[in-house]
C-alpha cells in the first residue's frame, strides 16, 4: 500500500516533469529563434539570406531610425522590391529614395504602412505606389513570420511582437539555411531594395534554365483557390484611402501598375476584367497613373527571372516611364503609351 | 491573450499562479480578480468599463432581489442584460432587417462585439433569475467574489457558462486558511492543458486550408471539395471549441477550481437529443433551464414541447451570431429534435451504430449554414455535397484506381489524401477517450506522463502560428 504522501510526491514529480519539459522546449525554441534569427528581426543579418527574412520589420525600423532622411518612398510587392533605388534617383536628381517594398505586399498593407509611418513621424514628399494586378484577383497566402509587421505599424505592444518571433516555428527556415549553398535573396536595408544573386548569376553564366515565361495552361503558377474569378474590389477603396492620405499630406504620389508579362498571371483575368480593374485604378489615381501592364517592350524573355519578376535591367526604363518629364526621351520602342 | 499564446502560457499563467500561491488567504481572490481584469483588458481595454458596468448593475440588482422577490426588478435586470447584448451584437442585424423590409436606409453602427459578452451576459441572467427564486441565499457573494465569479479568466471569453452554485462555494473556499491545490488536481489540469493545446494547435488550426477556400467560393465547390470542407469544419469546430474548454477546465484546476464539463465526445451521440447533452453542455443547460422549461418544457404535451424546442433552438442559434444562417442552423436543430421526439413515440429503435452515423451526418449537414457566410453560400455547398455541382475525382484517387479518373477539374487544390486524414479524425473522435476522461484516470506513471508531455511539446512547436478560437466570435 502506497501512502498518500508518496502518491502526492509522485504527482508532484509528474507535474514538475511536464512543466520542465515544456519550459525547456520553449526556451530552446526561443534561443534558436534569437541566435539564428531566420526572420532577421533581431538584427542578425548573417542568416537573413532567404525570402522568409522579414524585410517588412527591418525596412520600417530603418525608416524609424531615419525619419526625415528620405525624399521619397517606393512601396509595393517583390516586383518593386527588386527595383534598385538608384534607378529612380537617376531620374530624380538630388532626391533620396527608400524602397519599402516586401514580398507579397498587399494594398491593405500599403495603407497600413502609410498610416503607421505617418503616426511614427516619418516624413517624405514623394511616393511611388506599386500596383500588382495579381493583388486585385488574389490575396497571397499568408501566415509566416515574414508577414508580421513592425509594432509601430500594427500598434501592437512591442514586447508582444518580439515574443511572437521568439516562439515562432522556424525548423523549416533553419533547415533551409543549413542546406543553402548560397544567397537566394540579398536584402540591403540601407536602400530597402533586394536582389536575387543566385538567379542573376545563373542567368549571367548561362548555367541555368532560361527564365520560363511562356506559361500555358497547367504550367500557370498555382493561385490560391479562393480568389480565382473573384476580383477583390475592396482593394480599390484601400487605394483611394492611400491616395487621399497622400494628397492631404502633400505627398506627390504615383500609381505604378507594374509591367506584367502577357503570359503571366494576368491571363487569369476574365474577359474585360483587367480593363475594368485598370480603369478603376486610373479613376482613383488620375493623371498619376503609370500603366505598364501591357507594354510591349517588357515581353522580352531575357528581362525576366520568372513569369512574375522582371530583372532590375528594366528599372531605368520603368523609372523614365514614371517620371517622363524628368528625362529626355525613352529608348526607342520602349514606351507603349504607359504614362496615362 | 489566447490560452495558446506564448505570453499567456509562459508569462501570464505562471506569474498569476505563483502570485496566488504566495498570497495570504484574504488576498487570493483579489489577485485572481485583478489577473482576470488584466486578461480581459489585454484584448481591448475599451471593453473593460462595459464589463465592469454589467457586473456592477447585476450585483446591485442581485442584492435587491436577494432581499425581496420582485418580478419587476428581475425584468429590469434581464432587460438590461439583453439590451447590452442587443446593442452590441444584434443592432446592425436589426437595421439590416428593417432596411430590407421597410426600404429604409438606416446606417449600420458597426460596433465592435465585446469579447465574451454572450457568455457573461447569460451567466448573470441565470444568477438574477435564481436569486429571485431564492436559490442563491446560501452563498450570497460579496462584490469581489461576484466579480470573480463573472470574470474568472479561464472561463471568461468562451465559457463554460458557469452557474453560481458551481463557482461561488469554491471561491469561498479559495479565501479559506487551509486552501491549497492538490497535486493530483494540478496533474489533471496540466494534462487537460497539454491535450487542449494539442487539439487546438496541431489539429484544429491545420484544417483551415481545407475549409476557407471552399467556403469562400461555394459556387465553385463540387462533390469532393464540398465534403472535404464541411467534414474538415466539423472536425475543426469540435477540436477548436473542445480544446478551449479543456484548457479552461485545466487552467481552472491549476487554481483548485473545478469548472463544469462542456464537451463529452458529442460526435459519439446516437440521437440529436444526446448530441445536445454532449455538445456545449453548459449552453444546453442554460437554454433548458432558463428558456425551454419556462416555455413549458415537456409538461404540457408533445406538441407544446416540440414548439418550445423549436423556439429554444432558434434563439440558441441566434445566440451564436447575428445572421440568418445561425437562425437556420438553430431551426434545423430544432427540427431534428422535433423529429427525434416524434420518432421516440414509436417502439422501433435503430442499432446504435446506425443511429450514431445518422446523427453525425445530420449534424455535419447542419454545420454548413453555421460556417457559410450567407444562406445562398450554404445552399451552394449543400448542392455540391449532393452532387449537383458535379463530381471531380482528386488526382490521388485517379492514380490509384485508373477507372476513376474523369478528366474533370476543380479550382481547389485537393489531392485526395484529405479523405484519409478526415477519416482518421472521425475514427479518433468516435473511438478514443476524450481529454476529460483521460485526465480523470491519470496516474503518476511514466506512461501516463508521456502522452501529455509529447502532446504539449508538439503544440508548443506551433505556438507561434497565427491563431484564434472560433467561439470568440459568438
Amino acid at each position: 500500500m502506497v501512502s498518500a504522501s508518496t502518491v502526492s510526491s509522485r504527482y508532484k514529480l509528474f507535474n514538475i516533469g511536464i512543466v520542465f519539459v515544456l519550459f525547456s522546449f520553449i526556451v530552446a525554441m526561443a534561443a534558436v529563434n534569437y541566435f539564428l534569427d531566420p526572420y532577421g528581426v533581431f538584427s542578425n543579418d548573417r542568416y537573413c539570406r532567404q525570402s522568409f527574412c522579414n524585410s517588412r520589420i527591418r525596412s520600417v525600423q530603418h525608416l524609424l531610425n531615419h525619419k526625415r532622411d528620405y525624399d521619397g518612398l517606393l512601396i509595393g510587392s517583390s516586383r518593386m522590391g527588386l527595383f534598385p533605388v538608384s534607378a529612380i534617383e537617376a531620374v530624380r536628381p538630388g532626391k533620396r529614395y527608400y524602397n519599402l517594398s516586401a514580398f507579397s505586399m498587399t494594398t491593405k498593407e500599403i495603407a497600413d504602412l502609410v498610416a503607421g509611418l505617418d503616426r511614427a513621424g516619418v516624413r517624405y514628399h514623394e511616393a511611388i505606389i506599386g500596383i500588382d494586378l495579381y493583388n486585385y484577383i488574389s490575396p497571397p497566402t499568408r501566415g509566416g513570420g515574414e508577414y508580421i509587421h513592425h509594432p509601430a505599424i500594427t500598434g501592437d505592444w512591442p514586447v508582444h511582437t518580439w515574443l511572437k518571433f521568439l516562439g515562432i516555428q522556424s525548423a523549416y527556415q533553419v533547415f533551409s539555411i543549413m542546406i543553402s549553398d548560397g544567397d537566394d535573396v540579398v536584402f540591403d536595408f540601407n536602400t530597402g531594395s533586394f536582389q536575387l544573386p543566385r538567379k542573376e548569376k545563373a542567368l549571367a553564366t548561362g548555367t541555368a534554365e532560361p527564365p520560363k515565361v511562356r506559361l500555358k495552361g497547367k504550367d500557370l503558377p498555382a493561385l490560391p483557390a479562393e480568389s480565382v474569378e473573384k476580383v477583390r474590389w475592396e482593394n480599390f477603396a484601400l487605394l483611394k484611402t492611400i491616395m487621399s492620405f497622400m494628397d492631404k499630406r502633400g505627398i506627390d504620389s504615383r500609381c505604378l501598375i507594374y509591367p506584367h508579362h502577357p503570359n503571366s498571371e494576368i491571363s487569369l483575368f476574365k474577359a474585360g476584367e483587367m480593363d475594368q480593374v485598370i480603369s478603376q485604378i486610373a479613376t482613383i489615381c488620375g493623371d498619376k497613373t503609370v500603366d505598364l501592364s501591357r507594354s510591349s517592350w517588357v515581353a522580352e524573355d531575357s528581362l525576366w527571372y520568372d513569369p512574375v519578376h522582371y530583372r532590375p535591367l528594366l528599372a531605368p526604363a520603368i523609372a523614365r516611364a514614371v517620371f517622363p518629364t524628368e528625362t529626355t526621351t525613352l529608348a526607342s520602342g520602349q514606351h507603349s503609351g504607359g504614362g496615362i | 491573450m489566447l490560452f495558446s499564446s506564448i505570453e499567456f502560457l509562459f508569462l501570464f499563467l505562471p506569474v498569476v499562479w505563483v502570485a496566488v500561491q504566495l498570497s495570504p488567504s484574504q488576498s487570493r481572490l483579489g489577485v485572481l480578480l485583478v489577473a482576470s481584469l488584466v486578461f480581459y483588458g489585454w484584448w481591448d481595454w475599451r471593453f473593460l468599463p462595459l464589463m465592469l458596468l454589467s457586473i456592477g448593475v447585476n450585483f446591485l440588482i442581485g442584492q435587491a432581489l436577494a432581499r425581496e422577490n420582485r418580478q419587476l426588478l428581475l425584468a429590469v435586470g434581464i432587460a438590461f442584460n439583453l439590451a447590452l447584448l442587443g446593442i452590441f451584437k444584434y443592432l446592425d442585424f436589426g437595421i439590416e432587417i428593417t432596411n430590407t423590409l421597410m426600404g429604409t436606409q438606416w446606417r449600420y453602427l458597426g460596433l465592435l462585439l465585446p469579447l465574451g459578452i454572450s457568455f457573461f451576459t447569460f451567466q448573470q441572467i441565470a444568477y438574477l433569475v435564481d436569486t429571485n427564486r431564492g436559490l442563491t441565499a446560501q452563498h450570497r457573494p460579496s462584490l469581489g467574489r461576484y466579480a470573480l465569479f463573472v470574470t474568472f479568466f479561464p472561463q471568461l471569453i468562451a465559457g463554460p457558462i458557469v452557474h453560481h452554485r458551481e463557482m461561488l462555494p469554491q471561491l469561498l473556499e479559495l479565501e479559506g486558511n487551509g486552501w491549497s491545490v492538490k497535486q493530483r488536481h494540478l496533474a489533471q489540469g496540466l494534462v487537460l492543458l497539454c491535450l487542449g493545446l494539442f487539439k487546438k494547435l496541431v489539429i484544429a488550426d491545420r484544417l483551415i486550408p481545407w475549409i476557407d477556400p471552399v467556403f469562400s467560393n461555394p459556387a465553385q465547390a463540387e462533390f469532393y471539395s464540398a465534403w472535404v470542407a464541411t467534414l474538415s469544419y466539423t472536425m475543426q469546430l469540435y477540436f477548436d471549441f473542445s480544446a478551449y474548454s479543456d484548457m479552461a477546465l485545466g487552467i481552472a484546476l491549476l487554481f483548485g477550481i473545478k469548472l463544469p464539463l462542456n464537451f463529452n465526445s458529442p460526435y459519439k451521440s446516437a440521437s440529436i437529443q444526446e448530441f445536445w447533452r454532449r455538445w456545449h453542455i453548459t449552453l444546453g443547460r442554460f437554454l433548458r433551464d432558463y428558456l425551454y422549461i419556462p416555455l413549458g418544457g415537456s409538461r404540457h404535451g408533445l406538441v407544446r414541447a416540440m414548439l418550445a424546442l423549436v423556439v429554444t433552438m432558434l434563439l440558441g442559434g441566434l445566440w451564436h451570431g447575428a445572421g440568418w444562417q445561425f437562425i437556420v442552423w438553430g431551426g434545423l436543430h430544432g427540427l431534428m429534435l422535433v423529429i427525434f421526439l416524434a420518432w421516440r413515440q414509436q417502439p422501433y429503435r435503430l442499432p446504435r451504430g446506425a443511429a450514431i452515423t445518422i446523427t453525425f451526418l445530420c449534424v455535419v449537414l447542419a454545420w454548413v449554414p453555421f460556417r457559410a457566410e450567407s444562406l445562398a453560400d450554404a445552399a451552394d455547398i449543400w448542392a455540391a455535397m449532393f452532387g449537383l455541382h458535379g463530381v471531380v475525382v482528386p488526382p490521388l484517387w485517379g492514380n490509384i484506381i485508373p477507372g476513376l479518373a474523369n478528366g474533370g477539374s476543380s479550382i481547389f487544390s485537393f489531392r485526395g489524401h484529405e479523405a484519409l486524414v478526415i477519416a482518421v479524425l472521425v475514427i479518433a473522435v468516435l473511438e478514443l477517450r476524450n481529454a476529460y476522461e483521460i485526465s480523470r484516470t491519470i496516474r503518476p506513471t511514466v506512461r501516463c506522463w508521456a502522452r501529455p508531455a509529447v502532446a504539449g511539446l508538439a503544440a508548443v512547436y506551433f505556438i507561434g502560428a497565427p491563431s484564434t478560437f472560433l467561439y470568440f466570435n459568438f
